[in-house]
Order: structure tokens, then sequence, then C-alpha cells
């Protein structure tokens, strides 16, 4: 099981574990992580899952996919660095440890 | 077993005239049950609402063709698909809808219409019409310029959206439906033969485009989702548009905060989404036999998935029947959810909220309704106004 760490705007920082293949998004959703809407349930369509990847990690989980990038450009929070939808993220054994900024505003 | 909720009082005379009041009574009494005057389970509450949506195994959205009015009037395009079929042809439409292609092409669009429809209604003058005047055609040509479709008139766009729902809605099979469906369908292919053969030369960020270019689509299934989009991308927007400027005359509170700037308009759109949902309710298919929120449904079960009654659920929104800026509770239905939420969705919100309402608003003079109190709210499956007589102050 994999350990993954949602940080709320507030700083208040929840420890979930992850079982492998799922993702970011289904794993918050399934611990009722506050913050991550999800409104297409994962299909890449809405940007409403919107994560900022702490940096330690940001080479490891690496970068949005075609569509994914073209999606963040419409998140309701501006986009950073390190912007990921976290449907697209998939939790594998070298994500031990993520830590994950849950977006302000997800519409 | 308990008894499944049967609620025999609910009339469809009276869901066409205002909803709200049966929902109201559905949430309180049964949030799932089975209406034997539409012969099928409503779910009315916003959990059960997304529950259907997370297992579309269960919940499909197939139909068979033979019993279907959407099948019939438009073919079977990517809303009568489960996935992975649904996913293809989802993927296949996404590019020319999707915030990129808005800024590249549908932005200029908006604010070009926004031009011209604004100058229509100044020139009908205080009384106008503003659904007639300004939303409907506004929408109808917003619409045309994303299909990629050339020299289409806005009365003839309307004519064609309103004919494919007039099929899709068509549950008595009346002949006469089909014939001018059928007539419909005739003139949208000789348009839509020419955008085809544009689009193959010349690829662009349009709707046919998108569909042309896109991998494993036949031709019809290019056709049927082209039909799809012109049922379903016009008279949505064009409802919440004009409900906006209702609900702000309605409500003094919400139509200060957005004076003062205390509020922005992507509150005022949502909460009017949520308020006075443009789509109802759509169907699912029950593929075996299940439970919903303790209700037993047996297979083969149509099941109504109520997003305007959700988006009122005293469950989910404090003070749910009153139009309020800045909830807290952000999270609406109104356009849907899980793999079939409106693909429309962000033209929707730039359309509207990002060109239309900030233009209106710096063009006209305290824009409101005329007679707010004498307004007809209709339908319930799809729900609007079509006429709404405006005023505003004039400069001398």
């Amino acid at each position: 099981m994999t350990k993954i760490t949602y940080i709320q705007p507030d700083g208040t920082e929840i420890d979930v574990h992850a079982r492998e293949g799922e993702s970011v998004m289904e794993l918050a959703i399934r611990n009722n992580v506050k913050g991550i809407v999800a409104e297409c349930g994962g299909a890449c369509a809405c940007a409403t899952c919107h994560v900022f990847v702490d940096e330690a990690f940001a080479d490891v989980v690496g970068a949005p996919g075609e569509l994914e990038d073209d999606m963040l450009d419409g998140a309701a929070t501006p986009r950073e660095q390190t912007s990921r939808l976290s449907c697209q993220i998939k939790v594998r054994a070298d994500l031990e440890g993520l830590r994950v900024r849950v977006a302000p505003e997800q519409f | 077993m308990p008894e499944v909720p049967v609620a025999d009082w609910v009339d469809v005379g009276q869901l066409t005239i205002n909803p709200y009041p049966v929902y109201s009574r559905l949430l309180v009494e049964s949030p799932v049950a089975y209406v034997p005057q539409l012969d099928r389970y409503l779910v009315t509450s916003f959990e059960g609402c997304r529950q259907i949506e997370l297992d579309q195994t269960t919940f499909s959205s197939f139909e068979e063709e033979r019993s279907s009015t959407m099948i019939r009037a438009l073919g079977r395009s990517m809303l009568r698909h489960d996935d992975p079929r649904h996913q293809e042809l989802r993927a296949a439409i996404a590019p020319s809808l999707r915030p990129k292609a808005i800024s590249e092409s549908w932005n200029d669009v908006f604010h070009r219409l926004a031009d011209t429809y604004i100058s229509r209604l100044k020139a009908a003058g205080p009384g106008a019409d503003f659904f007639t005047v300004f939303a409907a055609p506004y929408a109808a040509d917003a619409l045309t310029a994303i299909l990629g479709f050339d020299g289409v008139s806005a009365e003839t766009m309307m004519d064609w959206s309103h004919t494919l729902i007039r099929g899709i809605s068509n549950v008595t099979r009346d002949d006469e439906v089909w014939v001018q469906t059928d007539r419909v369908r005739s003139e949208i292919d000789m348009v839509l033969d020419k955008a085809i053969q544009r689009v193959q030369r010349t690829p662009d960020n349009s709707v046919v485009s998108s569909l042309v270019h896109a991998h494993g689509l036949s031709d019809e299934d290019v056709r049927n989702n082209v039909r799809l989009a012109i049922s379903g991308g016009m008279n949505e927007p064009s409802h919440v548009m004009t409900s906006m400027i209702w609900c702000l005359t309605e409500f003094p509170n919400a139509r200060a905060k957005i004076e003062s700037g205390e509020a922005t308009w992507s509150q005022v759109f949502e909460e009017t989404a949520r308020f006075h949902s443009p789509v109802g309710m759509y169907p699912r298919k029950v593929t075996r036999e299940t439970e919903l929120l303790g209700v037993h449904i047996p297979k083969d079960a149509t099941v109504g998935v109520v997003v305007a009654a959700a988006n009122r659920d005293p469950s989910h929104f404090n003070n749910p029947d009153t139009f309020v800026l800045g909830r807290e509770e952000k999270t609406h239905l109104a356009f849907g959810n899980g793999p079939h939420v409106c693909a429309g969705k962000w033209v929707a919100r730039a359309m509207i909220r990002d060109v239309v309402m900030p233009r209106l608003a710096s063009e006209f003079n305290a824009l409101k309704a005329l007679i707010p109190e004498e307004t007809r709210f209709t339908g319930w499956v799809f729900r609007g106004t079509d006429n709404l007589p405006v005023t505003w102050n004039q400069a001398n």
C-alpha cells in the first residue's frame, strides 16, 4: 500500500493509503478528501480534480499529457508549474510518500 | 423486503407547469420512487443522482434502437453508448469544445455575436423580448460557428434544433413528427456534406473537423454526433442567459451583489444553472436487478435522473429554494456528472459567463425583466422561458 498525503488550502494534511493502479483522484473520493470534485468521474473532461504536486515528486509523477494539459488551462484555480489533474495520476510503488496540494477552487 | 415507494400522486401536467413543488415532496418522502404515470423510477436526491453516474454498468445509456425516440431522431450518438465506445466518441468531439479551442477560435466568435445582437437589442428598444431578439438567435449562431457550418441562418438552426428535440420527445410516435425530423436530417446533410469536404482539405477547431479527423468514426458516427450537438447545444444556453436576467430582476439582493462587485458572473451563472436547471431529467436503463438508497429496482427498469431536483436537495444545499450567490456548496448537477458530463460545459461558461453577461452589463444601463412576475417558465425534462420582455435606462 502506497502512502499519499493531501494538503488542504488551510494546511490540514490527510494521509491515505492507496491501492496499486487507482488514481490519486479515486483515492481521494474513496477517502472523502474534501476539495476533489471529479465531476466527470475520471474521464479528463472536467478539470475539477486539480492538484499541485510537491516539487520533490514532480519528476517522478511526470508532466501532464496533451489532453490533460489543455484541460488544466481551463482549471478554476490558475495552474502552477506542477499542476496535474489527479484522475490522470495512477498510483505506483515509486510514488510512496507523494504529497499533493488540493487546489483551492475547482469551479 | 421493504415496499418500493410508489409516487402515484405525481402528475405529468403539473411537472410541465412547475415541477419544483413535486420535487420538494419527492425529496422528503421518496427520493427514489416508482412513478406510474411515467412508468419509471424518478431519482431526485443529490446522492442518488451521483451514485447512478458512478455505475454506468448498472445504469446504462445504451437503449435498444427500436424503443428509442432519441435514436430514431438522431441516430445512435455518444449519448446512447456506454464506455468504451462512448469514450471514443467523446474523445472525438472534445478537441472542438475545450479551453484551447475556445481561446483560439470561439472567444472571438462570442464577442462578434455580442456586437451584432447587442445592436439588435438596442434597436428594438426597451420592451423588446430578450429571448427572441437576443438569446435564441445568439445561441443559434454560436452553435453554427462551433459546428463549422457556413451560411446557415439563426432561424434555420433554431428550426433544426427544435424539430430534432420534438423527435427525441416523440413518445406518442406521432408520424408527422418523424416526417419533420426526416426533412431536417436531409437539410442538415446537405450543409454537412459541404462542411465535411471543407475540413478534409483544411482542418480547424470546429465540431465537424474534430469528428471527421478522429480515428475510428464512421460517416454515420459523424452525422449522428453532429445531430446530437444541434439538438443539445442551443436551447440550454439560450434558456440560461434568459434565466440569469430574470433571476437578477426577481432577486434584488443578488443584483446588488453583482453590481457592487461582491459577487462574480461565475457565481450568477452557476447559481442560475442550479436554480433553474435547463436540463431537468435524463434517463438510464437498469441492466440488472439493483438497489439504490435502499430501494429495490428491477432489471430493465427505466430510471429518471432528475438533476433539477437534485439541485434543490435540502440534504446537500442550505436553503435550496433560495437564489443565493456565493454558496458554500459549489457542486451542482446541471451539467450532469460522470462520463456523460456535458461536453459543452466549457463553451457554455465561456459564452455566457465570460462574454455575454459582462458585455450586456457594460453596454446596457440597468438591464432587467420588465414584468418578471408574468414570466412563464415551462417544461420539466427541459425547462425555460421563451419570452422575456426587458427594459433598460437609455441615455438622453
